[in-house]
């Protein structure tokens, strides 16, 4: 995890980053958010790239318009960025606003956005975060330390496949 | 300007408005502010508890000695009747709110006066 400044973290989960802000977009919060997102982009290769702003309490239309030029950058390295957790309040405004929401991918909740996410990969490229935790703990406890590189290479005790 | 936005999200939530009418509220005082700062460099920003028969509510004016606006009833046509607009975000403003006047006279300066009831 790193933390970028107060209330500003962008994480990686699955093969996604999830950036989350928790502080009012201010013009400081805003681009130190944007260095440490792009960085992570060029640095991690994410499939995904969940904003989520739900503890954002106030997002006015240039604030708005300053996070989706964001995203937008983001989408241009590669990246596919999903905004996540808008306050009613806050979308009520924007869109009496006018803002300019078209073309924006958003979801409801993180949850949302990751199933999306896992939903839309296909299933060659999902395989190598495909994992789930008690099959690596298996593979780490049967194979020993030597072998945990491969874990594709050790065969589940019968009876405890996992789902 | 932050100031000011934060104080009407204050006053909203301590008369007794819900966070999401709040919300709404803010973003109009900040559509003002910004066109103060954009438009005329400094301004004023005055928040107000009113009351009236019909009940309580705030008050926001918003007024500066800048350029005004020429053409007023462009200023508040909305995009979709026109397909664009003068970017003052005023029509979104009077959407947000009860009340909405503005007086504003070329070289002297604008005043809006905004209202939400509760």
């Amino acid at each position: 995890m790193t933390e970028t400044a107060a209330s500003v973290y962008v994480n990686e989960f699955e093969g996604h980053l999830v950036g989350s802000v928790q502080v009012e977009l201010t013009e400081s919060v805003l681009a130190n958010f944007r260095e440490h997102l792009l960085e992570a982009v060029q640095r991690t290769r994410p499939r995904g790239i969940i904003i989520d702003v739900s503890a954002v309490p106030f997002m006015d239309v240039q604030e708005f318009t300053q996070l989706r030029r964001v995203l937008n950058m983001a989408a241009l390295m590669g990246g596919r960025p999903i905004l996540v957790g808008l306050q009613p309040g806050i979308v009520a405004a924007l869109v009496e606003m006018d803002a300019d929401v078209e073309g924006l991918e958003t979801a409801i909740g993180v949850e949302q956005a990751v199933r999306r996410l896992r939903d839309s990969t296909p299933d060659n490229e999902q395989k190598e975060f495909a994992p789930e935790f008690d099959v690596a703990e298996e593979a780490d406890t049967i194979a020993g330390p030597d072998d945990a590189g491969s874990p594709q290479q050790v065969d589940e005790p019968e009876g405890q496949k996992s789902v | 300007m932050a100031v000011a936005i934060m104080r009407a999200r204050q006053q909203c939530q301590e008369a007794g408005f819900d966070v999401s009418t709040s919300c709404r509220v803010a973003t109009a005082v900040s559509e003002l502010a910004r066109n103060i700062v954009k438009y005329a460099g400094q301004g004023e920003i005055i928040l107000l508890r009113v009351s009236a028969p019909r009940g309580a509510g705030i008050e926001i004016r918003a007024q500066d000695q800048g350029p005004g606006i020429t053409d007023i009833e462009k200023a508040m046509e909305d995009r979709y009747s026109t397909g664009r607009t003068l970017g003052l975000g005023l029509p979104g403003v009077r959407r947000l709110m009860d009340d909405f006047d503005i007086k504003t006279e070329p070289g002297a300066g604008t005043r809006v006066t905004i209202r939400k009831w509760l």
